[in-house]
């Protein structure tokens, strides 16, 4: 289980879990006390980056694209999920 | 003091005023929801609801993860209900003797309230504000979402818009039991990481504490009426919930009360 | 049955002996007329027998009872709280008597003759008294007040004529507490028995049909209350109009119509507080010509009825409140006897109402909106009991006291309590009214600490925005 926490300067907490498995990502978890609209968006986002190859550049592509769908995030940037990520692909648990 | 002249009143909006009520968590949730599906028909107007939460309760936000955010053990053992709410933001502590809640529903496209989700923050929280000064404290808007007085934060507030309709929903610390609300809630390290003070309870603070006094909540609840009407240029009726948004609002909270609702991430 | 009927004179003859009959009585023998005081049941009237006085006894009771249970909270070690239904019913009684027997020796010691018996006017303003035993007897007097009050008003529902269903005069004569009880009406007398019966142990539901209990009152107090009513386990049913009243075996199922929408409230019982009316039929009225108007005699402010010498005061002319028929029976009699320059007028605008309720309410004078609707610019004062020391004092600080007062004028207009001993403190607001005293009158008058009559001078003082014990922010720059 890869894990992490980003606490946003000025901003809000997001945590990432997920598990990886051939450098593939699966089980996306995003939480924390951002605001997100529609909110709904949450688990588009997850299921979008289930299954992608934990690449920084295939992440940052998925979150790109689907915040410049028109999701508005508040309290982070979509840089900032990318970040936390990133993290936690690099840290490992469990 | 307030100076009531007939002329002022007529130019100012008219909005409904329910309150105060008592219930527990779920059928808050549940009412909050109510009216805003009940506005998006056209059957209700704009309405402020001022409430408490009986049994004390804790509420997430919908980003949240119960595991991560409550002391379920804890919970379970002093009877406290878990609920997940439909707005964002961060994990909630509503002791019925200490907080006060509020519900704000209008139209998105209401002229006072600012397309900008952030702008729409400030806009609604200078209500409370201005509420926090008719009992005599000197609060400020601290974005994103807060109200904090010298830096401690009194009030926390979420923000959602559906179907055209905007919620927004806060609390305002009355005299709340800080160690225990620390008790219910996991704080994580990251989120006070860039705070010089890491003593939790100089992060938070009450109205018993700012103005040394007992309060009656009943008191907050005019204030924070009065400074809305203010703050808004609206005046406020006070009525009831319709048969419909009550009838509703049963259907609903069946939702607020399924664990898979309640523990879905 | 006697045929010959007995002839007596006086100076003035009452009929009536509740608080404005038997108060008329004692100002007119004070100023020196004889009098005769005719009572159809009982002295004391609705009020001694079987309103007021046993209402704000039991009501004091329980009052007395939620005290003590909160008491456990503040260091008191007091056992398992419980009640005598019996003996309460009985205390009450014996106080009932005792003020009776107190009105009746009042009217011997002021040498007023009493006669028990029911009293009609004939056609040459004389008084024909009948008694319970078949005798009469013709009043020949030179003045005439009338008296005779009210009695509960029996609504025009299907099936409210039926068992278990308890007007207000008999609410106060329980033999048990019914484990749920519906009360038709929340008014003042609906609230008081909610109150009653609740803390005895009723699970209570109030149908009132306006959009809330005591309507005629301060919508911001009457929520207050209702709010806290709730909180106390009484279900409140607003915008609720009873349509028919029917049995099931075992309860009175109250047909309600909420918002066009049937309802059914389920009770053991039901008590109907809908309002009183006044009494005026077999009173041989229209033998004498007296003018009525939608059931209650017609007066002017000196309490003259249309025929010269007849007067009539308290609940038959429209009255609610013993206190009120209290002052227009001096007024009559002062009026009817006393020599002197210019007669009194009776001013209902400074009537008080008080409500036995916890907390308690009271209020003298205008509201908001009767104030906005006589086009009177105001300004409110308002101050908590939770910031009163004397309330902290008793740890009884839950309500709070709004001022209206006339912008320009600056006189007290309106005063309006939710708290404890409402009821008592309404009496300074009164007298401000009536010395057409300004906000700041009451500002400068020393009041002692701590008590909870200092709330008034605060609300006084929020008028201008400087109430002492209310924080203000301080502005800076």
């Amino acid at each position: 289980m890869h894990e992490a926490e980003l606490k946003v300067i000025g901003g809000k907490l997001i945590r990432i879990s997920f598990l990886l498995e051939d450098n593939k990502i699966s089980n996306m978890k995003i939480t924390g006390d951002f605001f997100l609209y529609p909110e709904e968006g949450i688990e588009e986002l997850e299921r979008r980056l289930n299954g992608i190859e934990a690449k920084p550049k295939k992440i940052q592509e998925i979150i790109i694209g689907f915040f410049n769908e028109g999701f508005v995030i508040i309290g982070a940037k979509p840089n900032d999920f990318t970040k936390a990520i990133l993290l936690a692909k690099n840290t490992r648990s469990s | 003091m307030r100076i009531v002249n007939k002329k002022e009143k007529n130019q100012k909006d008219n909005w409904r005023l329910l309150g105060l009520e008592v219930n527990n968590a779920s059928m808050n949730m549940a009412i909050d929801e109510a009216i805003m599906h009940c506005y998006a028909k056209g059957e209700v107007q704009n309405t402020i609801r001022f409430y408490r939460w009986h049994p004390s309760a804790v509420s997430i936000g919908y980003f949240q993860s119960v595991e991560e955010e409550v002391n379920i053990d804890f919970c379970r053992k002093m009877q406290i209900d878990i609920i997940r709410r439909i707005t964002g933001g961060g994990a909630v502590y509503h002791d019925y003797n200490g907080e006060i809640t509020y519900s704000l529903i209008v139209d998105e496209k209401n002229q006072i309230i600012p397309a900008d989700i952030l702008k729409s923050y400030e806009v609604i929280c200078k209500g409370l504000v201005a509420g926090l000064r008719d009992l005599g404290v000197e609060a400020k808007f601290s974005p994103i979402n807060d109200i904090v007085i010298k830096g401690k934060k009194i009030s926390g507030n979420a923000q959602t818009r559906r179907y055209g309709v905007l919620l927004q929903h806060g609390t305002v610390l009355i005299d709340s039991n800080i160690s225990k609300m620390f008790n219910v809630l996991r704080i994580s390290n990251e989120k006070i990481s860039d705070k010089i003070i890491k003593n939790i309870e100089d992060r938070v603070t009450n109205l018993r504490r700012v103005l040394h006094r007992k309060i009656e909540f009943e008191e907050v609840f005019f204030a924070l009426k009065s400074g809305f009407e203010k703050s808004l240029q609206i005046s406020l009726k006070e009525d009831d919930l319709t048969d419909n948004e009550r009838q509703l609002a049963f259907q609903l909270e069946k939702k607020f009360l399924d664990k898979s609702w309640i523990f879905r991430r | 049955m006697s045929t010959q009927s007995i002839t007596k004179s006086c100076d003035l003859a009452i009929i009536g002996a509740g608080p404005g009959g038997y108060t008329a009585a004692i100002r007119a023998a004070q100023l020196g007329a004889r009098v005769i005081l005719i009572e159809e049941k009982k002295l004391g009237g609705a009020c001694t027998n079987v309103g007021c006085i046993p209402t704000k006894t039991l009501l004091n009771l329980v009052k007395l009872l939620s005290e003590i249970k909160k008491s456990k909270n503040l260091g008191l070690k007091i056992g398992e709280v419980s009640f005598d239904l019996r003996k309460i019913i009985h205390k009450k009684n014996e106080i009932v008597t005792e003020l009776m027997q107190g009105i009746k020796f009042l009217l011997q010691s002021n040498e007023i003759h009493t006669i028990i018996g029911q009293g009609k006017l004939t056609h040459n303003k004389k008084i024909e008294v009948t008694r319970n035993d078949g005798s009469k007897e013709v009043i020949n007097a030179t003045k005439i007040i009338l008296a005779t009050g009210s009695k509960p008003m029996i609504p025009n529902i299907p099936g409210i004529d039926g068992k278990n269903i308890i007007f207000d005069e008999d609410a106060c004569d329980l033999t048990e507490i019914p484990s749920t009880l519906t009360i038709a009406g929340g008014g003042p007398e609906g609230v008081e028995f909610a109150y009653i019966y609740s803390y005895l142990g009723s699970e209570i539901t109030v149908i009132e049909m306006l959009p809330h209990i005591l309507p005629a009152e301060d919508p911001e107090i009457a929520r207050y209350l209702q709010r806290k009513m709730v909180r106390n386990g009484i279900n409140v049913e607003t915008n609720s109009r009873i349509t028919s009243v029917e049995d099931s075996s075992t309860n009175k199922l109250i047909r309600v119509v909420h918002k066009g929408k049937e309802k059914t409230v389920k009770s053991e019982k039901l008590v109907v507080t809908l309002g009183r009316t006044p009494c005026i039929s077999n009173l041989g009225l229209d033998e004498l010509g007296v003018k009525t108007s939608s059931g209650r005699i017609l007066v002017n402010k000196k309490m003259e009825t249309n025929i010269k010498d007849v007067y009539a005061i308290g609940d038959v002319i429209g009255g609610a409140y013993a206190h009120e028929a209290m002052e227009e029976g001096t007024i009559a009699a002062e009026n009817a006897f006393r020599n002197r320059k210019g007669e009194l007028f009776m001013d209902c605008s400074i009537i008080p109402r008080c409500f036995f309720t916890i907390p308690q309410v009271a209020a003298v004078g205008l509201t908001e909106e009767e104030a906005k609707k006589q086009r009177i610019n105001i300004k409110v004062g308002k101050f908590y009991f939770a910031s009163n020391a004397g309330a902290l004092t008793i740890s009884d600080s839950e309500g709070f006291i709004k001022m209206l007062v006339n912008a320009k004028s600056k006189r007290v207009i309106g005063v309006h309590i939710v708290g404890p001993n409402a009821s008592e403190l309404i009496a300074e607001a009164v007298l401000a009214m009536k010395l057409k005293a300004t906000y700041e009158d009451i500002i400068g008058t020393i009041h002692a600490h701590p008590t909870l009559s200092e709330a008034l001078k605060e609300a006084s003082m929020d008028v201008e925005g400087r109430s002492i014990h209310k924080s203000r922010h301080i502005t800076k720059t």
